[in-house]
């Protein structure tokens, strides 16, 4: 088992995962850099990528995206004044004042650093709780593994906008269509509607590229205006102004570890993801600040926050997913789906199962992080030409990718054609306020959900009674009963308090 | 009536009666929708069938609390829609996509790929083709070859030139 441990974090080391890795990341800071499109879709386009190369290039790939990405977004924050995604917006509190100062590389610095420091931060903790975790969840039987995805959709609850019920019926609907095709247990072929095509099933990719990718072009399209010439933003010739300095970092480092740590805490529980991550540190690191009244005119520790806080949620956000098989939001879904394209399903047997690859994806994660830091920093004057590319060549080619990743992994029109009708949907989904982030998690969970339903079934001999005569699915349905509850608590409380500012 | 509408969410109620409409008589008739498989001792629906009387009930409490609840607000309140600020370019943008897939069926991905990226940077003001096109037929060119020699994927040639 050590053995296995070592030469998985050792396998990373090879040409093809660091090709991989290196590829991810400069992706992921390309499509963060961008105003408009972000570090989501492009794990949406390049996952169909993962499967023409072995998971350990394919998945640390991804990974390196997903990191990459969010700390691309801050640089539109800091540059342009226009956060990507709301948990970028503190960073444009802090970072762009410092922009208007001629300090715009001193600002990506500090951002660039606190957001590897709160990766590295969150890696560990992923690499030395997760796998002791999967020992208390490896017992689960189908009634567990049942209770358990009860327990996760929950996490819809939290990402479903402003109805709990519109979510629920979202990931209804997902699980829904992941039953059309061939039912695994009895090979009845189920809602195919005389297509050949429906047969095999929904294929996740074009959906998810559907649901995550094109909605947002849709939505740019639409709002276009005549864009503005602006300023060509350049780095200061001043050394000082570009540096983040040793005693900046001293001063910064305290702020660091509790805003790695709030993002870790938030990053672990399904659902909350990086936005109230960076609100929390940011409001800690103005309480407890040595300069508060430089707030809001370009303080680092200011930008250090929320920074650190976003990127820390992102190695803990895979916690939940690898130990339990519970994806936290959509990203994780899409990183779950990556890991199912392989073959390989995410939940507490994967670490006795897959050892090699898992501390080979962990070895990646802390790599990530290495390279994450250097292609970052070559780069800051591409990132600031990328941010300010116009958004015609940026759609056109977008719109291009996404065809061609729905097109990759079947090699068939039809995909183009689920391609477009999921946009279509998402598109309005996001105008109704429906979630697709969670429409996504319940076609990605409804059938490892249907598989464990259907065997609880056949060892009960059909009696509903198993899950609820065994401790472990009590004890997480009635985790899940409160987590309802909880979410249905908070929520009104959020109304009550929206109505009474409101009055 | 028209008053009741007015306060309450009348976008939900409306959502919610088309989901009742749809996933009730498939509810109903989802048994004609399976074929063949093995005896079991659980049947290929009760699952699908489970999820399926789920999105019955909730829609039917989508009707019942957009009935009763005010309109959410929005991000969009209280300023302009950002989508409504050009709603034709947004059907246009569907067309293009339509007639990729249309394009792609029939001349293939060289040709109809830089014909979508032209339109696409028309209907988004971009203007400048004579630096446009040949970027893109090259982009194009360039992504085939990608896609072929790499990933070992034969983006479509059409069937006028298969």
């Amino acid at each position: 088992m050590v053995g296995e441990i070592l030469s998985g974090l050792a396998s990373i080391l090879s040409p093809g995962p660091l090709l991989g890795i290196s590829v991810g990341v400069l992706t992921g800071l390309i499509f963060g850099a961008i105003p408009g499109i972000s570090g989501i879709m492009a794990i949406a386009i390049l996952l169909p990528m993962t499967f023409y190369v072995s998971p350990l290039i394919g998945i640390p790939m991804l990974l390196g995206i997903y990191k990459a990405g969010i700390f691309g977004g801050s640089i539109s924050a800091i540059l342009l004044n226009t956060p990507g995604a709301p948990p970028a917006v503190c960073t444009a509190m802090e970072g762009f004042p410092l922009t208007q100062k001629g300090k715009a590389g001193k600002a990506l610095n500090t951002a660039l650093s606190a957001s590897v420091f709160g990766d590295v931060f969150s890696n560990l903790l992923l690499i030395f709780v997760a796998a002791p975790l999967s020992i208390i969840t490896l017992k689960a039987g189908p009634a567990e593994r049942f209770s358990i995805i009860v327990l996760a959709l929950t996490v819809v609850g939290s990402i479903s906008g402003p109805s709990i019920i519109k979510g629920i019926i979202c990931a209804g609907v997902g699980i829904w269509l992941s039953t059309i095709g061939i039912s695994e247990t009895t090979g009845a072929t189920r809602f195919v509607f005389g297509s050949s095509e429906l047969i095999g099933g929904i294929s996740l990719i074009p959906m998810v590229i559907g649901l995550l990718c094109l909605p947002e072009v849709l939505r740019q399209v639409g709002s276009v205006v005549r864009e503005k010439a602006t300023e060509k933003l350049k780095l200061s010739t001043n050394k000082d102004d570009n540096r983040f300095t040793w005693a900046e970092f001293k001063y910064c480092l305290s702020t660091l570890i509790k805003s790695s740590f709030i993002g870790s805490f938030l990053g672990a529980l399904p659902g909350l993801g990086a936005s109230p991550a960076a609100f929390m540190s940011y409001s800690e690191a103005q309480r407890s600040s040595k300069k508060p009244e430089e707030f809001g005119k370009g303080a680092l520790d200011g930008l250090a926050a929320p920074e650190a806080a976003n990127n820390a949620t992102t190695g803990a956000a895979m916690i939940p997913m690898l130990t339990l098989g519970i994806p936290g939001d959509d990203v994780t879904a899409i990183l779950m789906g990556a890991f199912m394209i392989q073959g390989i399903t995410p939940g507490p047997t994967i670490f006795y199962e897959h050892t090699h690859l898992i501390y080979g994806i962990f070895g990646g994660l802390l790599m990530c992080d290495l390279l994450l830091f250097i292609i970052a920093k070559m780069g800051f004057n591409l990132w600031i030409k990328l941010s300010q590319l116009p958004k015609h060549l940026i759609f056109s080619c977008v719109t291009v990718f996404c065809f061609v990743g729905a097109y990759s992994i079947n090699q068939s029109l039809f995909d183009i054609f689920t391609l477009i009708f999921f946009a279509i949907v998402g598109f309005l989904m996001n105008k109704y306020q429906f979630s697709a982030g969670a429409f996504i998690i319940g076609f990605i969970l409804g059938p490892i959900w249907e598989r464990a339903f259907d065997q609880a079934m056949v060892i009960s001999n059909g009696s509903f009674s198993i899950f609820f005569t065994r401790p472990i699915p009590v004890v997480f349905l009635l985790l899940a009963l409160v987590s309802i509850v909880s979410i249905a608590r908070t929520r009104m409380k959020q109304k009550k308090d929206a109505q009474a500012a409101a009055a | 009536m028209k008053q009741f509408f007015k306060k309450g969410n009348s976008t939900d109620v409306i959502i919610g009666v088309i989901l009742f409409m749809i996933s009730f008589p498939f509810l109903l008739n989802m048994h004609h929708f399976v074929s063949g498989g093995m005896h079991s001792a659980v049947s290929p629906l009760s699952f699908p069938r489970f999820v399926m009387v789920l999105v019955v009930i909730l829609s039917v409490v989508l009707v019942i609390t957009g009935l009763f609840s005010k309109p959410v607000p929005t991000a969009t309140d209280g300023k302009k829609d950002a989508t409504a600020a050009n709603p034709v370019n947004s059907l246009i943008y569907l067309g293009l996509l339509f007639l990729y897939l249309i394009l792609l069926h029939f001349v293939g991905f060289m040709i109809a790929t830089p014909i979508i990226m032209v339109g696409v940077a028309y209907i988004l003001n971009g203007r400048n083709f004579k630096v446009l096109i040949p970027g893109f037929i090259a982009f194009s060119v360039g992504l085939y070859f990608v896609a072929l020699k790499l990933m070992k994927i034969m983006l479509p040639l059409g069937i006028f030139f298969e």
